[in-house]
């Protein structure tokens, strides 16, 4: 059985990487603890406790920061969080070894979105919807590298609703942030700009994820001494990420989401077919 | 300020007092528990969340005194209190600028995270 530094140092590492990409920490904390013999379902528990601080500590700062698009990420958060509560209680009752293969055929669907926009740095001529304007999803930041305020509209909150119900599912279910596919989402049917898209979904995060512990809470899945480090080590990591994002670009962010989630799609598959 | 930055600042501040309390509190169960236990995770039933629900649980944590166990669950529960209050922040403050749109969205997203804490 693996031991507490292991836990918080496994932690801290996910969440900065978890940070800078969007992805959220657990994604990367989950399957490390399963390989270290801890049963997938605990993991999961813990890990969608310890999502709530990854996406909390981060996204204060990038709120403040003007970063995150408020109003679009509390329309979607309707639907991650029904999509939560449904995955988390599927968990319940579903086949342990179940869960590596919906891991790996989850993080294969925001694999496939990303790879042909790498080149795109910003979403151009967007046209709202008639959803879009009354939601009045339009917003501006500041971007650092390209050293100028980026204003910018969505469309498509619907569709892009009925994505982040699937997200909302996958976050539950699986007890991770699910940020790779919120981040996908986000691009390819809002067209929200890259860097807004990674910190609005880490923001979304912390919402979905308490919807997926509410039910995981009296299951019996969850334990203190798996959650709280797990939590520390997140956050703490996550923390340290959110510094260092401001200073990437939209494709080095893009690139490191893409190694990430290559990484862990083979990893799960080997878990499944192992277990 | 605009209407805007006053929410993103506020919301900012409910993040980050949420999660700086519960992680001083956690870490100080971590510290605690470490130099008593060692290394080793246990995983009994002391250290496990069995409780009819979330809002029984919260007055049950004060049963084990200041101890590891008190503290870790003090610290989980400050966790998940966070977005909670995040989003009766932001339902509070779209009433007060009558953005009945947004208001209804809010509300409608504590409703079913009260519901869902209460009934499992």
């Amino acid at each position: 059985m693996v031991g507490l530094v292991e836990v918080i140092a496994a932690s801290f590492l996910a969440g900065f990487i978890g940070s800078i990409t969007g992805l959220g920490g657990a994604s990367i904390t989950t399957p490390l603890l399963t390989l270290m013999g801890v049963p997938i379902k605990n993991a999961i528990a813990a890990g969608i406790i310890s999502i709530i601080a990854t996406s909390s500590g981060s996204a204060s700062s990038y709120v403040r920061g003007g970063m995150s698009n408020l109003r679009a990420a509390m329309f979607l958060e309707m639907f991650t969080i029904v999509g939560a509560i449904l995955g988390a209680t599927i968990t319940l009752f579903v086949m342990p070894k179940l869960l590596y293969f919906f891991f790996a055929a989850f993080l294969l669907t925001s694999f496939i979105g990303l790879r042909r926009h790498l080149r795109d740095e910003l979403p151009s001529e967007v046209v709202q919807d008639k959803a879009a304007r009354w939601l009045g999803l339009t917003g501006s930041y500041y971007d650092e590298r390209l050293g100028r305020m980026v204003t910018y509209k969505l469309t498509r909150p619907l569709a892009a609703g009925g994505g982040m119900f699937v997200a909302g599912i996958a976050s539950g279910m699986l007890g991770i942030g699910a940020g790779a596919f919120k981040v996908a989402v986000h691009e390819l049917i809002l067209k929200m700009p890259s860097k807004v898209s990674s910190t609005t979904s880490t923001f979304i995060m912390g919402m979905t994820a308490l919807a997926g512990a509410s039910v995981y809470f009296n299951s019996g899945l969850l334990y203190l001494t798996l959650a709280a480090p797990m939590a520390v080590g997140t956050t703490v990591g996550a923390l340290a990420g959110s510094r260092i994002l401001w200073k990437l670009s939209n494709r080095t962010t893009r690139i490191i989401f893409l190694i990430v989630v290559a990484f862990f799609i083979v990893q799960m598959l080997v878990r499944g077919v192992l277990e | 300020m605009t209407g805007n930055k006053r929410l993103e600042v506020l919301l900012s501040l409910v993040l980050v007092s949420g999660v700086i309390t519960s992680l001083a509190v956690l870490s100080i169960a971590l510290a605690l528990y470490y130099l008593r236990f060692g290394q080793e995770i246990i995983m009994s039933d002391e250290y496990r969340i069995v409780s009819g629900n979330f809002f029984e649980y919260l007055p049950t944590i004060g049963r084990h005194g200041f101890s590891a166990t008190a503290l870790m669950s003090a610290g989980i529960i400050i966790l998940m209190l966070t977005p909670y209050v995040r989003v009766l922040t932001s339902m509070a403050y779209f009433t007060s600028e009558r953005d009945f749109k947004y208001m209804l969205i809010t509300a409608f997203v504590l409703a079913v995270l009260t519901a869902s804490l209460l009934t499992h």
